[in-house]
């Protein structure tokens, strides 16, 4: 069975445009969420919104971001563009439909909720993906299996998300917004805080024309015994299924983990599983000293999107060796095995990393990245 | 060559008009449909939005597990725990959001945590998951148009990975409007056995 390369990533994000700048900037630990005044936050929470690169406004910001980081993506890959023969993936809440033709039907929705829209980008093979906050782990996980069976030659994976007075009212009514920001895995943490972004992974057969970090495993389940909160035993059951995923097909040894990079939100009930589960599986390896942190107190919840930024800081934490801090961590929770990073944190080149995603609905995912 | 799972979208195979049943059992795929007790519609589930409860939600959730619970069960043994899923469900979340849209900006309703969580089709396949003890992939996935192959080429991927797998599809019984379109919820086993697992319709009035 064909390993799947990871031979291309673009991202936009609060921190700027590129993936360069994200780790950048992420390995500061300096946050840019910031109180706003203004809508979608409900009472001046702070939000994380994505620098203005000069959009005209003509064009949903979902499109443009999406447009974006798939060309940056398409040119670490070394391609102009998409070959008609590959699989778009687009993770999201709901694709851009017609407009309903009943008088009876709803008016369209709004550019911010739908899509990206990327039917006039690509017209090959495209397929939809929804499963919440874990939409782009989903995502990336189906990719991997497309890749890996052989009969996909490309495959690319795409999404979007724009602050919206909706996405964020959904955050809002389950009471999972910080009033202060997110402080992922801080005792004192108290919610998430929305962000907006966009990004994309190019994933080809390993061994092919360009090399990149192999998506060695990958771990897709709906399960646990709650809609709204992911429960340890699920995490831990995904995170075991991608290691031992890489140990079968990559021959990627599970005690080479290095880094976790946490879904880890800043919600009181999200993190402390994940932490449990992460502790469980540093148990079950033998490890004694797990880095893991978080993107989320510095640039916030990219919601369906919010796996991208994972993804790219532990493609870059293994290829520079350095796993990043968690922005907003100043009293972590007290932990055996796991290291919660409040700062840069030196780990061995031929390490592996997991990124995990979680979502509403029970959804669970970890992808396992590995040296090429 | 028609019939082959592999060259054919599972949702060719699942344009039914009539109870399975009545098909010969050497043709019938292993799928399994909502009965209603409404003549016009046979091969149907309905669970219309009242805007006040959870539970048209909980019984359309409940008629998702049996409809999986009979698919599932027509897998073989060795791979009914871990086959994949693909839930397509496009018409589903088009629905769900205009309807979340359409409460958000009445000033008269006030958003429960039910209507956020209503959102994702995941919701739907969880207690299915939580009861069976099946623990296989799982790819809320669906052609963000209709005809653009995506989800047949993912379906034919998977199959060929794992040797098996169940597609399941929500499909509306009518236009996407603001008001509970009614679903068609069936799901089918792939590959079919060479020998035709005769499933018996389940019926909306089951329905717990």
């Amino acid at each position: 069975m064909t390993a799947a390369a990871i031979t291309g990533l673009g991202l936009v994000s609060p921190y700027g445009h590129g993936t360069e700048v994200f780790w950048q900037k992420l390995l500061t630990g300096d946050p840019v969420t910031e109180p706003s005044p203004t809508s979608p936050a409900t009472a001046g929470e702070p939000v994380a919104r994505v620098p203005p690169a000069g959009e005209t406004g003509a064009t949903p910001r979902k499109q443009t971001w999406a447009r974006e980081a798939l060309a940056e993506a398409l040119r670490a890959a070394g391609r102009a563009e998409l070959p008609p023969t590959a699989l778009l993936v687009i993770a999201g809440s709901t694709p851009c439909l017609p407009h309903p033709t009943s008088p009876h039907a709803a008016s369209p929705l709004p550019d911010e909720v739908s899509g990206p829209d990327l039917r006039d980008y690509f017209g090959g093979a495209r397929v939809y993906v929804t499963h919440a906050c874990a939409s782009a782990a989903f995502a990336m996980a189906l990719a991997q299996q497309c890749v890996t069976g052989g009969t996909a030659d490309i495959v690319a994976v795409v999404g979007a998300s724009v602050l919206n007075p909706y996405d964020y009212s959904s955050m809002d009514v389950v009471r999972a917004v910080s009033p202060t920001g997110a402080r992922p895995f801080d005792t004192t943490r108290d919610g998430i805080t929305v962000g907006e972004g966009a990004g994309a992974v190019i994933l080809e057969p390993a061994g092919g024309r360009r090399r990149g970090p192999l998506l060695a495993g990958a771990s897709c389940r709906v399960g646990g015994g709650s809609a709204s909160a992911s429960d340890d035993e699920t995490i831990a059951a995904c995170m075991r299924d991608a290691l031992a995923q890489g140990r079968e097909r990559s021959r990627v040894h599970p005690g080479r983990l290095g880094y976790v990079h946490a879904h880890a939100t800043g919600t009181p009930q999200g993190d402390a599983a994940e932490l449990l589960a992460l502790e469980g599986v540093a148990r079950e390896l033998g490890i004694h000293d797990l880095p893991s942190g978080s993107h989320k107190g510095a640039i916030g919840h990219l919601l369906h999107s919010s796996a991208f930024p994972g993804l790219v800081a532990a493609v870059n934490a293994l290829r520079d060796g350095i796993a990043p801090p968690t922005a907003g961590l100043e009293t972590p929770e007290p932990t055996e095995r796991v290291h919660l990073l409040r700062r840069p944190h030196r780990i061995a080149r031929d390490s592996t990393a997991l990124v995990n995603g979680f979502g509403f609905g029970g959804s669970n995912a970890s992808l396992l990245i590995a040296p090429s | 060559m028609p019939g082959d799972p592999l060259t054919e979208p599972p949702s060719t195979e699942l344009q039914l008009t009539e109870p399975p049943s009545a098909q010969p059992p050497s043709t019938q795929p292993p799928s399994t449909e909502l009965q209603s007790t409404e003549p016009r519609s046979p091969l149907v589930a309905s669970a219309p939005y009242t805007g006040e409860s959870s539970a048209r939600l909980l019984s359309l959730s409940r008629a998702v597990s049996l409809v999986l619970r009979d698919a599932f069960a027509a897998l073989p043994d060795d791979l009914r725990r871990d086959a994949p899923l693909v839930l397509a469900a496009r018409d589903y979340c088009a629905w769900a959001v205009a309807r979340y849209i359409r409460c958000h900006d009445d000033p008269a309703y006030r958003l429960r945590p039910f209507d956020a969580v209503r959102l994702e089709p995941a919701e739907l396949i969880r207690p299915y998951a939580a009861e069976s003890g099946w623990r296989g992939s799982c790819y809320v996935a669906d052609d963000d148009l209709p005809g653009t192959r995506g989800r047949a080429l993912v379906t034919e991927h998977l199959l060929r990975a794992h040797g098996g797998l169940v597609t399941c599809e929500l499909r509306a019984l009518a236009d996407l409007g603001l008001d509970d379109p009614g679903f068609r919820i069936s799901a089918v086993a792939l590959p079919i056995p060479a020998t035709g697992a005769a499933i018996s319709p389940t019926r909306a009035e089951e329905i717990p």
